[in-house]
């Protein structure tokens, strides 16, 4: 995953700042689009069936790439969520993962800030860890349970 | 009966959106699913569609494309758009009100919050 040249300059995250508006669009993303609080979400504390895998790259205001890994087993709860009696298939869970991540990073951003363009890449997701092809120099992190938010950036 | 396009890459963010939007007054809608914006282009030329509602951010052609290419073509350029985006900021907001969209909803959007964008297009559902 690339992240592109910006048309202005970018903001540089301040990574305590950036930990907590993680958290916060974290929280948001999943009561909002799976109905799932911050505790429904950490009880599921391994992924014994696997992991589904996102990334997305933000461009502007903040050049930085975030990853989203969710066990199978809370995949297939927010499946249930929203979804109610399908059954889950790889491509659907991949898409529902896809889509957290996408809300999650515009939620972060927009709350980062309101008097700038949001440019985001499109969602790409895996069942295997994906390679970071521009790690970036710094990381945050956010875990519940199962569940790990990981944002990098230079 | 309207014709509605829900436009989005994602099946979960097609369905998220049309169930609010059903709740919020387009029950009675005959709606179209899209995966991009040439898609839309397609089904605007298939059938009378009194309202689109899009993502910005889509393979091929993108939320903003599709505003841009609506606009300029007379048959369409009066056609409502709501963007639906989870980047949704007052800066996105005033771009797309410069490009021609009537309304921009922040993702994932509540019942409520569809409702209200439909009022701000005087949205009435018409009988079938």
């Amino acid at each position: 995953m690339t992240v592109g040249a910006p048309a202005f300059e970018l903001l540089s995250p301040d990574p305590t700042q950036l930990r907590q508006v993680m958290s916060r669009a974290l929280a948001t993303t999943f009561e909002e689009l799976t109905f799932m609080d911050a505790d429904a979400v950490a009880s599921h504390q391994t992924g014994g069936a696997g992991y589904v895998y996102a990334q997305i790259a933000s461009r502007a205001p903040v050049a930085l790439a975030l990853t989203l890994q969710m066990s199978v087993e809370l995949v297939d709860d927010c499946i249930d969520a929203l979804f109610s009696g399908m059954e889950p298939s790889p491509i659907i869970r991949e898409d529902v993962v896809r889509e957290l991540i996408n809300t999650i990073a515009g939620s972060m951003l927009a709350s980062l800030c309101e008097d700038r363009l949001i440019e985001l890449g499109l969602p790409q997701s895996s069942m295997e860890v994906p390679t970071m092809v521009d790690p970036g120099e710094h990381h945050q992190l956010v875990q519940l349970g199962s569940l790990v938010l990981e944002a990098t950036w230079r | 009966m309207d014709n509605v396009i829900i436009a989005d890459d994602s099946d979960t963010a097609r369905m998220f959106v049309r169930r609010c939007f059903e709740i919020a007054g387009l029950a009675e809608s005959k709606i179209f699913e899209a995966r991009d914006g040439n898609q839309v282009w397609e089904l605007l030329g298939m059938h009378r569609i009194q309202l689109v509602i899009t993502d910005l951010n889509m393979p091929g052609l993108d939320g903003r494309g599709l505003v841009t290419k609506m606009r300029s073509d007379p048959r369409y350029v009066h056609t409502p758009v709501i963007v639906v985006s989870s980047a949704a900021n007052p800066q996105l907001q005033q771009e797309m009100g410069a490009l021609g969209a009537q309304a921009v909803v922040k993702k994932p959007p509540s019942p409520e919050q569809a409702a209200r964008c439909l009022a701000t297009l005087n949205w009435r559902q018409r009988s079938a």
